[in-house]
């Protein structure tokens, strides 16, 4: 059994932005670790660790040695190595590259037929002396969404470094990266830590590190963070705003985190809320309290200090300032904003391209409002009005000062100046609404003109974008069509809005007149598909592929018809007796399969046995329930009626052969079966079940 | 501390670290990157080490003197380093000890932000340095500049001096700030911000200036053409001054916009081009070995 000793790799640098942080060191554990796992050298227990200031590997029980081992390498074939019982050039040539003897070489059995090979035992190597090549590899590898070059140097990193920790145990792995060579110099805390500190053995990395003000572990800045602002917001008798986000930054921009309290004057809580959360969030990474049990800020706010000072009081006073400073700006802009009414800001849109080839902002919002018009029609006509004031002002506060500071508060500054300029509370309501759901995981609009906005809104830019033939590719979504398009999803099934999808696209692709370069079909066709992928997506991880395939397989255009029809189908699929009905009914699809339409009119006086005329007889039964339950989106109660289908229909199998001679009568047969497939596929192309 | 003795010290400072302390360049520009000791000198394989108060204008920021924190005529204080020292980061913190903020009382970072600058193709990489949450310096290794890959890289310091100055004397507004004892930063610039806020929002000659820009952009390609590297970049200052009253007097649309932006970067893209080339021409003259 080899030693083991404790492994440790640090990397300090310059300060690492806050985003890119976690990204990297999980690229630089992956690559080590798997290259350790090529090189067979053992490794227990491997943690990591990232600050501003450094990327941190240790890994608690490393192996100093290679194990020894075999590897065979295959030579020429067994033809072209021996001539007359004797080794050719080939073979010898092949041995002396190896290191063995001629006489060591063997012959193996390979698909093309006997071929010679040789064994080579490889001594393994000292992980010390292997690591040397490894490491600089390892940091080389990892890829930062920016890195840089600095000096004279030609290699980049995402900061410069300035010292390199390598230690197997108490020994140096000495490597040099980017002109900086390893050694066994750590540093701590840059204003709460002097000097240079000399690591004898690599287990002493974390409690030096604790020594020094620095909490290495960003799990445990967080939770230092998540308590620091918990515990200031209750001794200032208010309470935090749980922002995960902002804890995300902030775990890394600081290496000894020291939540502090601090307040800015009463004067500027008139502003709206989400006014001063940007401000403070966005601009200084400051956390803001509330009012015990209320919803109203209280003029607290909580912001993490990377340093500790003999007076905090210093600092405080320096980031209230700031907030004060930023705050009086934000009023600035309110103020300003709110000189006029949210609709005299629509002429800023006119300037405002929406996207290159598609006209202004302006221009955007007057489809909007015929889009919302038209899908209102179709589901909800008595919201019509409200939907066409709603997506009228729907983008006007783009124009306002506020959001062009703090472009998050879209929809919102929009909501807030409705209601002061006196617009009713449902417009300004759809107005905030139809950004939703802005993330994954958000609510759609919950009201009928902001659903109606919001869906005139993506269908909009999906028709648009597809219109002039930039589709999203791969990774290649830069207008979030994808995300869009499940929003769009998700507020159709919450509204129960049973719209086809022809028909909405048909809105939107009139709505642009003869700005697209493609016509209605061409662009339908597409999206049609683009949608059926999302809705893939989106029901994958709940359903089988199959069943979800063979919904989407049929003409069905209604986006929550065709969800419900998932979950039905998926609900029978689960039943033991699905697997012999699915096979009856794929039969009738395959023996259909060449007939879209049914050959003949069905006529019972051909039939010649009892069991065509009792399956007739039921298809003609069933067929009435099917219509009724199908006019009621009773899916699941269709499929359960569908299913009483399988005896007859087996007996029939049994009982008639289907391709008799006799064209009438074999006409008649598939006419029948055509009329049994075409109730199926009203839900489903059973074809594409797996069985 | 005064605004003055600011000044001082960090010249005296930068000096003290080799730096050439020049004076402002007399042609209008947004910002210490347009000065051509920083834009032409950073290109190409000579060291270059300067330090300088740079007075910047920026039409669309003046407030008519009412805002206590925005100026459409303000200060900076530039460093260039090329090549960046591996210690510039303890060079800089120096600076600020210098300036009486102790790191040691303070609550000093390094935040991420990258710096573009559209118009003259430039871009870089580094943080903004803040001081208890302010903003104190942007710090910036260079990467481009006028579309050229640099090499050797070099460090851009540039201090908001009238910011920094608020903190240390402890002002709320800028026009408070006290110069010398005496007399304050408003009763040197107030005026001259509200003028030129007028100016610049209501006054400016809108036709007079689209002509400028036209007659400007012609005036450097041509000097170009003639092989005047510097005479030629002087008129590539001047487009993007004339672009920046015409953006704040409202001449300007979102689409026009990105349009005027793209004709003054290609003038630096020109001007830059052809500054490699003279250097190299020249036989980079300041491409010495270094002291022993």
């Amino acid at each position: 059994m080899t030693q083991h000793v404790p492994f440790l790799l640090e990397i300090g640098t310059e300060e690492i932005p806050a985003r890119m942080a976690s990204g990297g060191i999980a690229l630089l554990r992956d690559r080590l670790v798997s290259e350790l796992e090529t090189l067979q050298i053992s490794a227990i227990g491997v943690r990591t660790a990232v600050t501003p200031r450094r990327l941190v590997i240790t890994i608690d029980q490393m192996g100093i040695q290679q194990p020894d081992r075999t590897e065979e390498f295959v030579g020429p074939s067994v033809a072209s190595s021996f001539k007359d019982g004797l080794p050719t050039k080939a073979a010898e040539g092949f041995a002396r590259g190896k290191g063995v003897d001629v006489s060591d070489l063997y012959t193996i059995e390979t698909p093309k037929g006997p071929y010679i090979a040789a064994r080579k035992h490889i001594p393994g190597s000292p992980t010390l002396v292997v690591l040397q090549a490894v490491l600089p590899r390892v940091i080389t590898s990892i890829i930062w969404p920016k890195s840089m070059r600095w000096g004279r140097h030609k290699e980049t990193f995402v900061r410069p470094i300035h010292w390199l920790v390598a230690l197997l145990g108490a020994d140096i792995i000495p490597f040099t990266y980017i002109g900086v060579t390893s050694g066994r110099v750590t540093y701590g805390h840059r204003f709460l830590s002097a000097g240079g500190k000399s690591l004898e053995h690599a287990s002493q990395y974390y409690s030096t590190m604790a020594q020094n003000y620095v909490m290495v572990s960003p799990e445990e800045r967080r939770s230092a963070i998540e308590s620091g602002v918990f515990r200031l917001a209750e001794e200032a008798g208010g309470s935090v705003i749980a922002d995960p986000g902002l804890t995300d930054e902030v775990q890394h921009l600081v290496e000894w985190p020291v939540p502090t309290l601090g307040t800015f004057p009463e004067t500027f809580a008139q502003l709206p809320r989400e006014v001063l959360i940007s401000s403070m969030r966005s601009h200084q990474r400051y956390f803001a309290v509330q009012r015990k049990n209320s919803d109203v800020l209280s003029n607290h706010f909580v912001f993490i200090s990377n340093m500790v000072t003999d007076d905090m009081s210093v600092v405080a006073r320096g980031n209230e300032r700031v907030l004060a400073a930023r705050l009086s700006d934000a009023r600035f802009f309110y103020q300003e904003d709110t000189r006029r009414p949210l609709e005299t800001y629509l002429s800023s849109l006119d300037d405002r391209i929406f996207l290159a080839g598609l006209g202004t902002v302006r221009e955007k919002t007057e489809r909007l409002r015929v889009i919302a018009r038209g899908l209102a029609r179709l589901c909800a006509p008595e919201a019509a009005e409200i939907a066409d004031r709603g997506a009228l002002l729907s983008k006007a506060d783009l124009g306002t000062r506020v959001v062009g500071e703090f472009p998050d508060l879209q929809g919102i500054m929009g909501r807030h100046y409705a209601q002061l300029g006196g617009e009713s509370p449902d417009v300004a309501t759809a107005i905030e609404e139809h950004y939703r759901p802005r993330f994954a995981g958000d609510t759609p609009p919950q009201t009928v003109p902001g659903a109606l906005v919001a869906i005139a809104d993506r269908l909009d830019t999906l028709v648009g974008r597809f219109g002039i033939g930039l589709i999203p590719t791969g990774n290649q979504d830069p207008y979030a069509l994808r995300r869009g398009t499940l929003g769009l999803i998700h507020t159709l099934t919450t509204h129960k809005w049973h719209m086809s999808l022809g028909a909405m696209v048909a809105l939107a692709v009139d709505a642009y007149g003869t700005l697209l370069q493609r016509t209605r079909s061409e662009v339908l066709l597409e999206i049609d598909s683009f949608v059926r992928g999302r809705i893939r997506n989106l029901m994958a991880n709940d359903h089988p592929v199959d069943v979800i395939e063979a919904v989407l397989a049929t003409p069905d255009d209604i986006v929550t018809h065709l969800m419900s029809k998932v979950e039905s189908l998926d609900a029978l699929r689960q039943m033991s007796d699905f697997e012999p009905l699915a096979i009856t009914f794929k039969r009738v699809m395959n023996i259909t399969k060449d007939h879209p339409t049914a050959p003949c009119i069905i006529n019972p006086t051909v039939f010649e046995d009892a069991a065509e005329h009792t399956l007739f007889d039921q298809v003609t039964e069933v067929n009435k329930v099917v219509v009724d339950l199908l006019a009621n989106l009773r899916f699941t109660e269709t499929l359960t009626i569908l299913t009483t289908l399988k005896a007859p229909v087996d007996r029939f199998f049994d009982s008639v052969m289907v391709m008799s001679p006799d064209h009438r009568v074999r006409n008649n047969r598939i006419s029948l079966l055509v009329a049994i497939r075409d109730m199926f596929t009203k839900i489903a192309d059973f074809s594409r079940i797996s069985t | 501390m005064t605004f003055q003795e600011l000044i001082l010290r960090l010249q005296q400072y930068w000096a003290e670290q080799g730096c050439i302390i020049l004076q402002p360049y007399d042609v209008e520009k947004g910002a210490g990157t347009f000065n051509p000791a920083t834009f032409l000198r950073v290109l190409g394989p000579e060291p270059w080490n300067t330090a300088y108060v740079e007075p910047s204008r920026r039409p669309t920021d003046g407030r008519y003197g009412d805002n206590p924190f925005r100026l459409g005529h303000y200060y900076q204080y530039q460093v260039i380093m090329k090549p960046s020292p591996p210690n510039i980061q303890e060079l800089y913190l120096n600076s600020l000890r210098i300036l009486g903020i102790d790191p040691a009382r303070h609550d000093i970072r390094f935040v991420e932000d990258d710096w573009e600058s559209p118009t003259l193709g430039a871009w870089g990489l580094g943080w903004e340095v803040w001081v208890d949450g302010m903003e104190a310096t942007q710090f910036t290794y260079f990467q481009q500049a006028g579309g050229i890959e640099l090499d050797p890289i070099a460090v851009e310091l540039t201090y908001g001096l009238e910011r920094v100055c608020m903190y240390l004397q402890g002002k709320n507004n800028v026009f408070d700030l006290e110069w010398v004892p005496g007399v304050t930063y408003g009763e040197v610039h107030h005026q001259d911000e509200v003028e030129f806020s007028t100016y610049n929002f209501e006054v400016a000659d809108v036709a007079l200036h689209l002509e400028l820009f036209n007659r400007f952009e012609a005036e450097c390609l041509t000097t170009l053409d003639r092989n005047l590297v510097m005479p030629a970049y002087d008129y590539c200052l001047k487009c993007s001054h004339v672009f920046n009253i015409l953006d704040a007097r409202g001449a300007i649309s979102v689409t026009e916009r990105q349009k005027y932006i793209g004709r003054v970067r290609n003038l630096a893209r020109r001007c830059a081009h052809a500054y490699v080339a003279l250097r190299e021409r020249l036989g980079y003259p300041m491409l010495k070995e270094p002291r022993p």
